[in-house]
């Protein structure tokens, strides 16, 4: 029965929008925005999508990458970075001086307490969207 | 109005062929032009943005990538042109409130609408569809006119197929109860005969 009278409405609100119809936009609307068009085009060439790297620049860099890999794996470079130094490197490791990080435990009750936390926050953006979606509805 | 031939148009006006565009524009003047007069209420506004809309569909047609169809992006354009037209503007539209209490008797609605000529029953239908919301008479036209299925009219508006559902709703009932208002003293007459 609801179903029924929910129908006939669609079927009579269907009728009578497409009674109206559309509007019709004044007789040299599309005059206008040719020559609108004209006007911007004349300053501005039309915007065809030109790639950021061309084709060219894509060949130059996969040279410079290809060439830059065989150097460094066949080629006999001797280079003295002052991080990949290797005898800096074994300092590094060996002293435990330098990486004297700080042993942090947490307790139970912190751990909980993030999670909880964490989960709270998840359950606010559920109902903060529910929220928005409701006002979608409304306004 | 397939897909295709709007492709074949897209790609000649992208090579500089501007008669190409004028089939485009010719095609979805009136669509869009529609779509700005329900937002904002207001022919020479809506002529304005409708330009503005094909002006803005021209510049950035390299970038129609042809994942939708070329009709609800260009609507999209307008729906969200005639939006942020009616923000710069400022202004507060008159719509009815939200009422969605049924007091209307649809066949007494029928047949009084029936009854009267039908120039003035356009000029009674384009009011009713002015009073709702600019989002509501979007929506309405999109569906019942131009019969753009829930996901397309969800890619126009931005809103979701939950929402649009329930405005589509509510909107019948207060299009149905905004026409019992106008034409009460019609109905009550009819009552009386």
């Amino acid at each position: 029965m609801k179903d029924d009278k929910e129908k006939k409405l669609d079927a009579f609100i269907k009728q009578l929008v497409q009674e109206v119809a559309l509007e019709e936009p004044s007789t040299d609307f599309t005059k206008n925005v040719l020559s609108k068009i004209d006007e911007v085009s004349q300053t501005t060439q039309i915007t065809s999508y030109t790639p950021l790297i061309s084709r060219t620049a894509w060949y130059v860099l996969a040279l410079g990458t290809i060439s830059l890999l065989t150097l460094a794996v066949f080629g006999n470079i001797e280079f003295d970075f002052f991080l990949i130094n290797s005898n800096f490197l074994a300092k590094l490791s060996d002293s435990g001086s330098l990486l004297n990080l700080p042993n942090i435990s947490f307790s139970n009750v912190v751990v909980y307490a993030a999670l909880a936390l964490g989960f709270f926050v998840y359950v606010q953006i559920y109902l903060l969207k529910k929220n928005w979606m409701q006002k979608e509805v409304l306004y | 109005m397939t897909q295709e031939e709007d492709h074949y148009y897209i790609e000649e006006t992208l090579h500089g062929n501007n008669h190409a565009y004028e089939v485009l524009v010719d095609r979805y003047k009136s669509m869009v032009f529609t779509l700005a007069i329900r937002i904002t209420k207001n022919r020479e506004d809506a002529e304005e943005i409708a330009q503005d809309t094909f002006l803005k569909v021209f510049k950035s047609l390299a970038t129609f990538k042809g994942e939708s169809k070329f009709s609800t992006w260009v609507y999209k354009i307008a729906y969200y042109g005639s939006l942020d037209y009616l923000k710069k503007k400022k202004r507060q539209l008159e719509t009815e409130a939200v009422d969605i209490s049924e007091v209307y008797n649809l066949s007494s609605l029928e047949s009084v609408l029936e009854d009267i000529d039908r120039k003035e029953r356009l000029a009674v239908l384009k009011e009713a569809i002015q009073k709702l919301s600019e989002k509501d008479s979007t929506i309405v036209t999109l569906f019942y006119f131009e019969e753009l299925s829930i996901k397309e009219i969800a890619m126009v508006t931005g809103l979701t197929p939950e929402v649009l559902k329930v405005r589509l709703f509510r909107s019948r009932k207060q299009l149905a109860n905004i026409l019992h208002h106008m034409l009460e003293p019609e109905i009550v007459e009819s009552y009386e005969r």
